[in-house]
């Protein structure tokens, strides 16, 4: 023991201390907070998204029992039902994400639930132009209907179409990259076809698509500096690791940039596995400032993917604003 | 909307953590999470009580590290909106803690580094707590100590912090910082070092 260490002790219990507990009782509670400031207003739309499933009232993601939870839903914007009222079930469940995990994940993860399991071997398409051949592991769900996050009634069908092979893996054919419209960011894009839609950020269309090799989600913002700053700034975030490559260029007539990882970048937390993904972002500038549910403008699309596909979805922007 | 909201958003691919990395000694055996399949209510409902319990501790993780108790909390926040919009985080995870701490570590840095953005930008944040301005803690030497850990490096100021606030051994600040022990007391013993020259102490 020495004194610069009791200073040091000291000292950062002393700072501590001045965080008092009152204050942090105005911090919202989980529910209500929004992942990314900037697209806030989809978020507390999210959160203001009430279902009514029987004669029970379930407020996706708010807190049960938890009294502060109704006053903080009311300041928010008209709740709007995002899944139509359905039977007379009492229990209402989310279906569990299980593209990219195996068969028998997929299988404990949903008949856990209390689902009902359907495996079907994907099949593989053969005749349309333009098809993708893919070697992926044996038994990975590559499809599941209803897709991850999806609210069902208890005992709910769920089909997950696995590619089937012998052996370790399996030789699955893919149509080619389908069109996405994100109605809610005014833009539409290319991606693969078996990215399922995360339906977890509220009512709209959805603006994040996965799958077993990538991942799409389009964010945008309000940077009133423009886009050479925003592009700076996202690029300057530790996702694209110390020297991230920024390449200005047109997207679908608007001014842009592409933001690719250095090698340092970290990887993208995978639940289940399978490649390691890094993010890469391309920024583009509205042609006139789109209006967010809540009443503010953005000015700026940010859609991030892993680099891989980063080209083919910058070449298929459409922006419809 | 500020610069800084827009600048300090995006730690999406922040987290590459995996249960491993994040593991360590220093969670209760009561906070272990036993994830089995887990709907998203009952994620939501474990996030919330993950919150409740440990959200003004790691606030005070994050203001040693990041100053000021606003941006700390901010910092606290993102994690926990990140966790519940993906509870699947938390699967697999027996120590909830280890986890949390090293995702607030991850987000006060992003702070540093949009503050850098931040100042080209000048968008101002709020006094440190051990700025005069700030008059929230007593004690000259306190503010002086603070004042020279906050010029030390990042990693410096972690490893800092996690050892003489939260009381961790080498081998779990290895863990949150997600660096080799040897890196830990090495990074230690300079920190220290540096300290006491900027302080004009002998060790």
């Amino acid at each position: 023991m020495n004194r610069i260490e009791d200073r040091l002790r000291d000292a950062f219990a002393a700072a501590a201390e001045t965080v008092q507990p009152e204050s942090l009782a105005v911090l919202p509670e989980p529910s209500h907070m929004t992942r990314r400031r900037h697209v806030s207003a989809l978020a507390a739309a999210a959160a203001v998204a009430v279902v009514v499933v029987g004669a029970s009232v379930i407020a996706p993601l708010a807190l049960a029992g938890d009294h502060r939870a109704p006053s903080a839903l009311g300041g928010a914007a008209v709740p709007s039902p995002s899944v139509p009222a359905s039977g007379a079930s009492a229990s209402a469940i989310f279906v569990p994400f299980v593209v990219g995990a195996s068969v028998a994940q997929a299988e404990a993860l949903l008949s856990g639930a209390g689902l009902d399991v359907t495996v079907q071997a994907l099949a593989n398409a053969t005749d349309a132009p333009g098809t993708v051949t893919e070697q992926i592991p044996a038994g990975t769900v590559m499809e599941q209907i209803p897709a991850g996050g999806t609210l069902v009634a208890s005992g709910a069908a769920v089909t997950v179409m696995v590619a089937a092979g012998s052996g370790s893996s399996a030789t699955i054919t893919l149509a080619p990259p389908r069109l996405v419209t994100m109605a809610q960011v005014a833009v539409t894009i290319a991606i693969e076809r078996i990215w399922q839609p995360n339906s977890g950020e509220g009512p709209g269309s959805p603006t994040y698509y996965s799958g077993v090799d990538g991942f799409v989600e389009a964010s945008p913002f309000l940077q009133p500096l423009g886009l050479h700053a925003a592009c700076t700034a996202i690029a300057s975030q530790h996702a694209y690791g110390s020297h991230p490559q920024i390449t200005y260029r047109s997207i679908d007539g608007q001014p842009g940039c592409l933001i690719m990882p250095s090698g340092d970048a970290p990887v993208w937390y995978r639940l289940y596995g399978g490649p390691a993904l890094r993010d890469s972002s391309m920024l583009v500038a509205y042609r006139k400032a789109l209006r967010a549910p809540a009443g503010n403008y953005l000015n700026i699309l940010q859609i991030s993917t892993d680099p891989a596909h980063l080209q083919q979805i910058v070449d298929s922007v459409q922006l419809h604003h | 909307m500020t610069g800084d909201q827009a600048l300090a958003a995006d730690w999406e691919s922040e987290w590459p953590m995996t249960a491993n990395a994040a593991g360590g000694a220093a969670g209760t055996s009561s906070d272990a999470v036993a994830l089995g399949p887990l709907s998203a209510p009952e994620a939501a409902d474990l996030v919330a009580g993950l919150f409740r319990a440990h959200a003004a501790d790691l606030v005070r993780l994050a203001v040693l590290l990041v100053g000021d108790q606003a941006t700390a909390e901010d910092v606290v926040q993102d994690v926990f909106a990140r966790l519940q919009r993906s509870p699947g985080r938390l699967r697999g995870l027996d120590k909830p803690v280890p986890y949390l701490r090293t995702a607030v570590v991850n987000g006060c840095r992003s702070v540093h580094r949009s503050r850098r953005r931040a100042r080209l930008l000048r968008v101002p944040h709020e006094p440190p707590v051990w700025s005069a301005e700030a008059a929230a803690l007593a004690g000259e030497d306190r503010r002086a100590v603070l004042a020279a850990v906050a010029r030390l490096s990042g990693r410096q100021r972690e490893v800092l912090v996690l050892r003489y606030y939260a009381g961790l051994a080498d081998l779990d600040i290895a863990g949150a910082l997600q660096v080799s022990r040897g890196t830990v007391s090495s990074t230690l013993s300079r920190a220290l070092a540096a300290l006491a020259r900027e302080l004009r102490e002998e060790l």
